[in-house]
């Protein structure tokens, strides 16, 4: 039986239980290239050293001791901390001393963990972190030398270490060079060749536009014979648009940016401004501290640009739950906790999360810190549990052709409203003596016809009526019989502005959407109400997604006074009252006053049953017992149930006949007693008055409420991007026991961990200045986190092979001096992306060839020295934009909304509810060929061909994509539609632009998709495959037809199929080789 | 054509696992086993352990799950009391601190709604079961019933991925993916972990490919869902005319010019491609024979209730059968539509009439295959259901709200005790009373069964050890055999 724990990543240093003959010959091998810190070549000087407490006591100590006797306080055992150094080495309140330096035998630790008594031995046999004879012969040593203890590498500012010499000098292009060639020589490694010609370019292309390069770009690079050729090329592909969706695509992963909520509905959340300007930002070369201050706090810039509010989404790019019942407590913190541990992660590379529920079992963070941190991100201006997709706060974002005609609109409403103003102070004391003079009117006739108009049920408040009940033309009298009947709308906003009074949703493409739908659970209750206020026959339903509920009311005096009120799901009946009216109700002429519906939220713990009937509010509890109040107050929107979850509801306006406080006529108002007028009703007497006495001032008021129609008909078509707006004042934030919503404990400050640099002092605690502060000299890790991903971007592998956790548990720097070179130099380019990259493509280590020979590759398989070129797969996007961009069918156009490239109709087909709802148009044209960072991201369920080649969710930040190799990625590039479709294509481009004879097509399709010449063998094997095929298709003309079909996009030849499909045959076999995608 | 074969055991270690984030492990695992014999691994690697902790009882999983959530008061776990009280306000102590949803939180008034249907003990141990599941009142004495199963999430989104992956919170590893990344498969042409749903989808809540994705672990460990419509894996046929033998020899190109490669480049990476379109070809064939239950006998279809040709839950019951007779690690089927919030004397009989037979039919093929000595089969949803009523109680119907503080799952089969039942709840089927067993606990229990201690099966992830239990659970020892 073996351990299966994982070890340490710095290799030896946890101690592997190994035999010592096999230890020796190991040891060779692995500390001589796994270990970035001093090595040796020969083991008796390894034998000779101290242990190193770095490379080998601390991983132990991190493994074995610190859950217990680390820095978190709560698991603390026997008072004893083991991290520090100085606490170590305390007497303990038991008197003993865990570690004498100098005195092995004198430590209370070594005693324990060489003990054989079971109640004393370290670690307790129940933690199962048992300790190797090895590792406590290294713990033994390293106090007998006294114990040094050395911080953290990660945690000190970077130094510039200076530049090494190396005995090798001709090779080492730059200091980047230096450093690698002198860990090269300590290795005594040789760098490998320079990479061809044509391997350099696609490397190139590949590594800075995500995208092979063009043959003529390959046949310019050839032909520049000039000694600056390369660098020029350097510059050509920093300079192409490519580049920034490159650079883009790998910022997208660490943004978790997606364009669904990514719970359970995962409704669409589209926000594709965000990536614009991710692109743009990029593409102009913006500093990283720049672009660093806009994500975080781009909102608190004075005077932000639209760009910087855009920007500012960064923390609205997680997921969002819509579950019905969801907790909006529970998700905020949650929706914290993601910022939190999202800023963290991509900027200081520590594993942060941890401390949500403790301190931090290895890095000295505390759940202090953590919350401290948290609160900066606690106090959105926004909803927690929405439906709506992109929710507020939210920004439009006209497009340079929208821009002008929006203002045009601001400056005629301007100019208009300006024009009002100056009639309007005439004018309204003018209207306020009209009242006066009409108060006095008679009501009495007026009160009559309002009886008559039983119902009459609105709600006041400004979205119009969503909440209407039934009311009748003519009075009913208990004396006559009457039917009456209408649908139920359930509507799930989308988009509020859009929604409220048309009671339908918005699809994307613009039209309204008539299924409607809700998450699970709320009921409707149909009641009639009679006059004296009271309420009878209610009768529930639950309304369900995409169900049609309609209502039946049905009175009949004949009937012994049955009134009957039904409830429909389709066409089936799911509820039923029944009331009977005696004869005696009946012959004293009762009349209905109204009857409506109502919904109960269910996000609101004490939401009641409201209704408004006759302007009365009646408010009920669920069983049905309900009580009148005066509709003393303005509803405000949220009072409808259910603001937490954004389900909107209310009646089909259109359906039945509701009818808005504006129906009543201006005579009917003026007979209402001052104070059950209503707002509109005063709209609508001022827009009288106005027309009788100041028809200028009519015409103008109706021009600019057209106007203000218009404008908002044509925001409509503009995207909304999510951004972020501070609240006034902030939440106050609780360190949270066991990382538990439910258990607020202390009050704490927005501040930075303790471990870091303090805030400026004076400075607001904002996220401004937190933006500020990680981008500080002074601060340790973002320009190393920085540099290291943009190391990783052209090696494969970052100098620290633990991007995502630079804490003692993450791997140690490969070339530490390197990555310090590196991060300080990147602070005195200010910042500058691009420069830094320069730096590294232009250097020797770059440059190598990535063939590696069977000895280096037993000595360095993960190529940890750099004694090589990498050589590593492309991610699923651009395996996906290189079939495209071979076959010639990739749209380069940049930016702009998500589009839905193929996709099997079925791969929905399991996903339930409401029909339509996560559609996936495929349609013919360019937007099936654009760039794989464009395709809609349906975080729960993520566009198959990516997900088989190894793409993250997008539900969380991701610093780094595994990199698998499986049976299914050979599916996808043989099958998948957009790779048949582009073996269809590159096969008729074959024919018609390769030349005539095989070697020349064969030459032409290897160059367009592989930037190179084929071999001579290479040749024989496809030369072979071709023949084979075309044989078999000429005798098989159907077949031949079908291939040469495959896809919308037009045919381009109208050569022989057999001889069109034998090449697509020829066209899949070469997209499919390994160095199609694979960057080498 | 031939490679030029690599060290054996940098080719072991490359075809253990290829992917970054793994290496290490891998290098670990071989550094621990120096003796361990140099066997062709391929994708039928046995994983990352090469041995177990325990001898396993178990070596493959059929999971039934019914998303949304059974309501254990109408199948298994019987409260005669309850059907006195109905309509009666459910004691405020006995809800005590519980924190509802939001969908009934708001109910001003809490009833009873006892089952409405008829229990009668069975097997050996006197199980009681609803009359709604006749059939597997009939396999008793081959399950062991929990009936004090508890979880910590409310909604089902957060309580399916606690359930697979040990937490709330998306991105961990899901069950079948930490048996994959342990286990491996036993065969090489089909994947270590399938999904198969039950459809066409009916309603309830969505099933996502969340619920089986491989969180961080490498790609190759995500559960692969075998469709019913469509291609039962994604871009499985060939395109419109090219034929077998056409996909044959442009797969023999594809690998000899890679093999070319590799004997250039020296990256042992492209070995690992060699073989998987070597291994994609073959699946494109083996799958769909697979797939085709039409070749069963007649008496085996009608046994499942199975319909060759429609998508249900019984036809994949006897494809999950098929899948495990050919060596697949974990089969994760989903059932869904069980969240019965209203309505629920209409729809639960017609869920239970989905599931039941093929259930049964499932336990007993199992048993006179030999299957069920060595297979685990588990059974059970998210969550329980409340016993209060949601909304209004009314003489004809009742509908009930979400409930993690008690559901009801059961076991069959490899290191699971036949016949038995485990756990008490209060005389409302609110609280437990008995022997709580947590979803880390059965978690912990599965594991053990195909011979893993679940504390010892971790993947370091972002400076973290991470288990499928978290930071909790026990193997339940009364649960095994």
């Amino acid at each position: 039986m073996v351990a299966f724990n994982r070890r340490n990543h710095d290799g030896m240093s946890g101690g592997v239980p190994l035999r010592t003959t096999r230890r020796v010959c190991r040891l060779i091998i692995c500390f001589s290239f796994l270990l970035p810190f001093p090595f040796c070549l020969k083991l008796t000087e390894c034998m000779a050293e101290p242990p190193d407490f770095v490379r080998d006591i601390r991983p132990i100590l991190t493994e074995h001791c610190f859950q217990c006797h680390g820095p978190d306080e709560t698991q603390r055992q026997a008072d004893l901390r083991l991290d520090h150094r100085q606490q170590a080495t305390t007497k303990l309140p038991s008197g003993s001393i865990a570690i004498q330096p100098g005195d092995a035998d004198g430590s209370e630790l070594v005693r324990r963990i060489e003990t054989d008594a079971a109640a004393a031995i370290m670690p307790p046999p129940e933690t199962k972190r048992a300790l190797t004879p090895e590792q406590k012969k290294l713990l033994r040593q390293w106090i007998e030398a006294g114990a040094e203890y050395v911080e953290h590498w990660a945690y000190r500012k970077p130094v510039r270490p200076a530049v090494p010499l190396t005995h090798q000098s001709s090779w080492p292009r730059s200091e980047i060079d230096a450093f690698v060639m002198s860990r090269l020589e300590a290795d005594g490694l040789k760098p490998s060749p320079e990479a061809e010609r044509t391997t350099l370019i696609r490397r190139l292309s590949l590594d800075l536009t995500g995208l092979p390069p063009t043959a003529d770009d390959v046949d310019r690079f050839l032909a520049d014979e000039q000694p600056n050729a390369y660098k020029k090329l350097v510059d050509y592909y920093l300079a192409s648009p490519h580049y920034g969706e490159k650079m883009a695509q790998d910022w997208l992963d660490l943004a978790r940016f997606g364009d669904s909520s990514g719970y359970q509905d995962d409704g669409e959340r589209p926000n594709w401004p965000y990536r614009d300007y991710v692109i743009n930002a990029f593409n102009a070369g913006m500093p990283f501290d720049q672009f660093t201050i806009e994500n975080l706090a781009g909102d608190l810039l004075p005077d932000a640009t639209l760009s910087q509010h855009v920007a500012s989404g960064f923390h609205r790019l997680h997921r969002y739950n819509e579950e019905g019942g969801s907790d909006p407590d529970e998700f905020h913190v949650t929706y914290v906790v993601d910022r939190a541990n999202t800023t963290v992660t991509t900027w200081m590379g520590l594993t942060f999360g941890c401390a949500q529920c403790h301190d931090h079992k290895y890095d000295p963070i505390s759940q202090r810190d953590f919350y401290q941190l948290y609160a900066f991100f606690n106090s959105l201006d926004g909803e927690v549990v929405i439906s709506k997709s992109n929710s507020p706060p939210n920004i439009s974002v006209p497009s340079e052709t929208s821009r002008p005609q929006l203002d045009a609109f601001d400056r005629e409403i301007a100019a208009m409203d300006a024009r009002i103003g100056e009639i309007e102070p005439t004018a309204a004391p003018a209207f306020e003596r009209w009242l006066a003079e009409a108060k006095d009117a008679d009501p009495k006739n007026a009160a009559v016809e309002k009886r008559g108009a039983i119902g009459g049920v609105v709600a006041r408040s400004s979205p119009p009526a969503y909440y209407a009940d039934t009311r009748f033309d003519a009075p009913l009298t208990l004396g006559a019989p009457l039917t009456a009947e209408g649908k139920i709308a359930v509507v799930r906003s989308v988009n509020n502005e859009v929604n409220v009074g048309y009671f339908a949703k918005e699809n994307r493409q613009g039209g309204h959407h008539l299924g409607f739908s809700v998450a699970e659970g709320p009921r409707f209750f149909a009641y009639v109400g009679l006059p004296d206020g009271t309420r009878v026959a209610p009768a529930a339903i639950a309304a369900e997604h995409g169900v049609e509920y309609s209502w039946k009311f049905h009175y009949d005096p004949a009937d012994e006074g049955l009134l009957t009120f039904e409830l429909y799901r389709g066409d089936e009946r799911v509820g039923l009252s029944e009331v009977h009216f005696t004869a005696e109700q009946r012959g004293a002429g009762m009349m209905l006053d109204a009857f409506g519906m109502s919904y109960r939220g269910f996000n609101d713990a004490d939401a009641p049953i409201e209704m408004y009937v006759d302007e009365i509010e009646y408010t009920a509890t669920l069983d049905g017992t309900a009580r009148q109040e005066n509709f003393d107050r303005e509803p405000a929107w949220s009072d409808f149930g259910n603001q937490q979850s954004g389900h909107r509801f209310g009646y089909d306006a259109s359906a039945t006949s509701g009818h808005s406080p504006a129906d009543l006529t201006v005579e009917q108002i003026l007979a209402l007693a001052p104070e059950q007028r209503m707002k509109e009703h005063l709209v609508k007497l001022r827009s009288h008055f106005d027309r009788e006495t100041f028809p200028a001032l009519h015409e103008l008021k109706t021009q600019v409420a057209k106007l203000r129609v218009e404008r908002e008909e044509f925001l409509k078509g503009i995207p909304l991007a999510l951004v972020w707006r501070e609240m006034a004042t902030p939440r106050p934030a609780y360190i949270l026991a066991r990382g538990d919503y439910r258990q607020p404990g202390e009050l704490v400050e927005r501040n930075v961990p303790a471990i870091f640099p303090p805030l400026p002092s004076g400075a607001p605690r904002d996220r401004l200045t937190l933006a500020r502060w990680l981008t500080s000299p002074e601060h340790p890790l973002t320009a190393r986190v920085l540099v290291n991903r943009l190391w990783k971007q052209f090696f494969g592998d970052g100098l620290v092979r633990t991007p995502e956790d630079f804490g003692v548990r993450g791997e140690l720097p490969t070339h530490p001096e390197l990555l310090d070179w590196l991060a300080v130099q990147m602070i005195e380019d200010d910042w500058d992306i691009q420069l830094m990259q320069r730096r590294i493509v232009l250097s020797a280590t770059y440059r190598q060839s990535s063939t590696v020979g069977r000895e280096l590759l037993e000595r360095d398989p993960d190529n940890r020295l750099l004694a090589r070129g990498s050589r590593f797969r492309l991610s699923a996007e651009e395996i996906r934009d290189g079939a495209l961009a071979a076959s010639g069918l990739l749209t380069r156009r940049l930016g702009g909304p998500s589009v839905y490239p193929y996709q099997a109709e079925t791969y929905y087909s399991d996903k339930e509810d409401s029909p339509g709802e996560w559609y996936w148009p495929v349609a013919p044209g360019p937007n099936l060929y654009r760039r794989g960072l464009y395709t809609f991201w349906r975080r729960t369920t993520p566009y198959p061909s990516y997900q088989v080649f190894d793409a993250p969710s997008r539900g969380e930040c991701t610093v780094a994509r595994a990199t698998t190799n499986t049976p299914l990625q050979a599916l996808v590039t043989m099958n998948d539609p957009t790779f048949v479709e582009a073996a269809r294509v590159l096969g008729e481009r074959i024919v018609e632009e390769g030349g005539r004879d095989t070697v020349d097509r064969l030459t032409f399709a290897f160059r367009t998709v592989l930037s190179r010449v084929p071999g001579a063998q290479e040749r024989e094997i496809l030369s072979e495959l071709y023949a084979a095929e075309f044989d078999r298709y000429r005798t098989d003309p159907a077949a031949a037809r079908s291939v040469v079909s495959h896809g919308f996009a037009p045919r381009i030849s109208d050569g022989d199929p057999a001889e069109i499909a034998a090449w697509v045959a020829v066209a899949t076999a070469i997209l499919n080789l390994d160095e199609a995608i694979t960057r080498e | 054509m031939t490679s030029t074969p690599l060290p054996s055991s940098l080719r072991r270690r490359f075809l253990l696992e290829t992917s970054g984030g793994l290496g290490t492990a891998a290098l670990a695992a071989l550094l621990a086993q120096d003796a361990r014999c140099d066997g062709d691994t391929k994708f039928a690697s046995p994983g990352l352990l090469t041995s177990t902790h325990f001898a396993p009882r178990a070596r493959r999983v059929i999971y039934l799950f019914m998303s949304g959530g059974p309501a254990q008061m109408d199948l298994f776990d019987h409260k005669p009391k309850l059907a006195e009280m109905q309509g009666q306000e459910i004691p405020k102590s006995v809800i005590g601190d519980q924190r509802l949803t939001t969908m009934t939180r708001s109910q001003a008034s809490f009833p009873i709604a006892g089952s409405r249907y008829k229990f009668s003990p069975v097997g050996d141990a006197g199980l009681e079961v609803s009359e709604l599941l006749p059939h597997t009142a009939g396999i008793a004495d081959k399950i062991a019933v929990i009936r004090s199963m508890h979880t910590e999430p409310i909604n089902h989104d957060p309580a399916v991925m606690f359930l697979q992956s040990g937490s709330g919170v998306t991105g961990r590893p899901c069950m079948g993916s930490w048996l994959s990344y342990g286990l491996g498969t036993e065969n090489a042409n089909l994947p270590a972990f399938v999904v198969l749903l039950s459809g066409p989808p009916k309603g309830g809540q969505p099933l996502l490919s969340k619920y089986w994705h491989s969180g961080f672990l490498p790609g190759r460990h995500q559960g692969v869902q075998f469709r019913s419509q469509g291609d039962p894996v994604m871009s499985l046929s060939d395109p419109a005319g090219i034929s077998r033998n056409d996909r044959r020899r442009i797969v023999s190109a594809v690998n000899d010019l890679n093999r070319l490669k590799l004997a250039t480049a020296g990256d042992p990476e492209i070995e690992a491609r060699i073989d998987a379109f070597e291994l994609a070809f073959q699946m494109q064939t083996t799958v769909p024979e697979l797939m085709e239950i039409a070749d069963e006998p007649q008496h085996i279809l009608d046994m499942y209730g199975a319909k060759p040709g429609e998508a249900s839950f019984a036809n994949n019951c006897l494809l999950a059968r098929r899948l495990i007779e050919r060596g697949v690690r974990f089969v994760q089927l989903y059932d869904k539509d069980w969240d019965h919030h209203q309505e629920l004397p209409a729809k639960l009989p017609v869920k239970c009439r989905d599931v039941d037979q093929a259930c049964a039919a499932l336990i007993n093929d199992l048993a006179q295959r030999g299957l069920l000595d060595d297979t685990l089969v588990i059974w059970g949803g998210e969550f329980g259901r409340t016993t209060y009523c949601q909304g209004g109680l009314t003489a004809e119907t009742y509908g009930r709200d979400h409930h993690p503080r008690c559901f009801t799952v059961w076991l069959a089969g490899g290191g699971i005790k036949p016949g038995i039942v485990l756990g008490k709840t209060d005389d409302f089927s609110y609280n437990i009373d008995e022997d709580p067993i947590h979803v880390h606990d059965l978690q912990a229990t599965i594991l053990h069964c195909l011979g893993i201690d679940h504390e010892r099966l971790t993947y370091r992830f972002q400076g973290r050890d991470y288990r499928l239990t978290d930071v909790g659970g026990h193997p339940v020892e009364r649960l095994l055999a």
